[in-house]
């Protein structure tokens, strides 16, 4: 009998029902927290986790390909700026060195005070692209004249050769038609400096005239004499790098190299008098 | 089989629930899929028992997450199954697929109305601007993806007994 009546679909609707209800009443009795609750979120929570890691990574991928074209757009804007900023760096490092060559004339103007002198830059080498003439920035009009010196905090450049109301053409040192009385730092043994047609383009100029006696050896250094009328006493001219003797050992004549170098010339000083 | 693909489907709708459906949220009012779920499966099934035993097994899980009243959702959830199986065949000139729709807008709106009224004391305007309306509105919408999948995974052989039916 039992068991026809567990068959009766009404019977077993009942029987659900009232196991809900007084399910829901059991757990009415917990107040908040239920073992029922408490069980089903224990279940659960594994899947949720892994199931929240897919859907967390399928979400910023989908953010990310929604966003790619403003990442591009912002690429390319911050290469753009990058850029900007390297050229900027790049203007400062210039700025920087010209800032120090400027110091550089500036200390040796004013260590200069017994003469008057033209700061200029140099604007144009010679059309052979060697470095026998360069042309500078000033001229006639700025006090300068045929004959002056043209010298650099490193050394002797060379002198002026000609002069337009503003510009001025210079000889240097190497040039072959150029020539200055030298000493030897070491010894005060005295011997010509001269530009050489072959030399020149090595940017390199010879020594002769030099004293017999003299005691000269490689990586001596020159300056200039007061005696040409041409260029202050003391002003560094270069140093020997090679000594050319015959076989009985007497002296020919030196390679100098000058203390300038000619191919990063920029700013010279013109001594166009005395104060 | 037809068993599991019931626990698959429950296991699904709680799992989208809580992991992807709770972050949404429509004005003031986060989407369930589980009170559209128990609507279609109601409209669907043709055993009392198993409509019974769906709408309380989804009744017991929804009472877990919900956050609001444990009692009140889970009783909800499981009279609102079977209110809809008992009237599932009246009015007979509205097809299934309208009545899904239209009873899933209705339950939920009341449902969420419950809710907003049990947590604040009363009934506004703005709860119902910004919460019942978005709350059914959701819904309703789910119905569009629940009720065809239904069909196709746990009620297509009873489709394919119907259509043999009637050629016979």
């Amino acid at each position: 009998m039992l068991s026809s009546l567990l068959k009766k679909k009404s019977v077993r609707i009942t029987a659900i029902i009232t196991a809900i209800v007084l399910l829901c009443v059991a757990i009415a009795h917990f107040g908040g927290s239920n073992p029922v609750s408490n069980a089903i979120r224990s279940v659960f929570a594994p899947f949720q986790s892994g199931f929240a890691y897919i859907s967390n990574n399928v979400k910023s991928t989908a953010d990310f390909l929604a966003e790619s074209k403003a990442y591009k757009a912002e690429n390319e804007r911050l290469v753009a700026q990058i850029n900007e900023l390297k050229k900027q760096s790049r203007d400062v490092t210039n700025y920087r060195e010209e800032n120090e060559e400027l110091k550089g004339l500036l200390e040796l103007g004013q260590s200069m005070s017994e003469y008057t002198t033209v700061a200029a830059t140099v604007i144009a080498y010679s059309p052979n692209n060697w470095y026998d003439t360069i042309e500078i920035s000033k001229g006639s009009l700025s006090g300068i004249n045929v004959g002056n010196a043209v010298i650099t905090p490193d050394g002797v450049v060379g002198k002026v050769i000609e002069t337009g109301p503003n510009w001025s053409l210079v000889s240097t040192i190497i040039g072959p038609d150029n020539a200055l009385g030298v000493k030897i730092t070491r010894t005060g043994d005295v011997a010509v400096v001269e530009g050489d047609r072959e030399m020149y383009r090595s940017s390199v100029c010879r020594m002769t005239f030099i004293d017999k006696d003299s005691n000269l050896i490689v990586g001596d250094l020159l300056e200039t004499t007061a005696a040409g009328g041409v260029y202050p006493d003391g002003l560094v001219v270069g140093s020997v790098r090679e000594i050319n003797a015959d076989a009985m050992g007497n002296l020919n004549y030196a390679v100098v190299e000058p203390a300038v170098d000619f191919s990063r010339l920029y700013g010279v000083l013109v001594i166009n008098g005395m104060n | 089989m037809r068993n599991f693909k019931i626990g698959v489907w429950i296991f699904c709708i709680f799992l989208i629930q809580t992991v992807v459906l709770s972050g949404i949220h429509v004005y003031d009012a986060v989407p369930s899929l589980a009170l559209p779920f128990v609507v279609c499966v109601a409209l669907m099934e043709e055993d009392v028992i198993t409509t019974a035993v769906i709408s309380g097994i989804c009744a017991l899980i929804a009472g877990a997450f919900t956050g609001h009243s444990y009692i009140v959702t889970a009783l909800y959830i499981f009279y609102a199954g079977m209110l809809i199986f008992a009237l599932k065949s009246k009015p007979r000139y509205i097809g299934r697929t309208v009545k899904a729709f239209t009873r899933t807008f209705v339950l939920s709106g009341i449902m969420e109305t419950i809710f907003r009224f049990i947590d604040a004391g009363t009934v506004t305007t703005d709860m119902l601007l910004y919460s019942t309306i978005p709350f059914a509105v959701i819904n309703t919408l789910f119905v569009i993806l629940i009720y065809p999948l239904l069909t196709c995974t746990m009620y297509k052989e009873d489709k394919e007994k119907l259509l043999i039916g009637d050629l016979l």
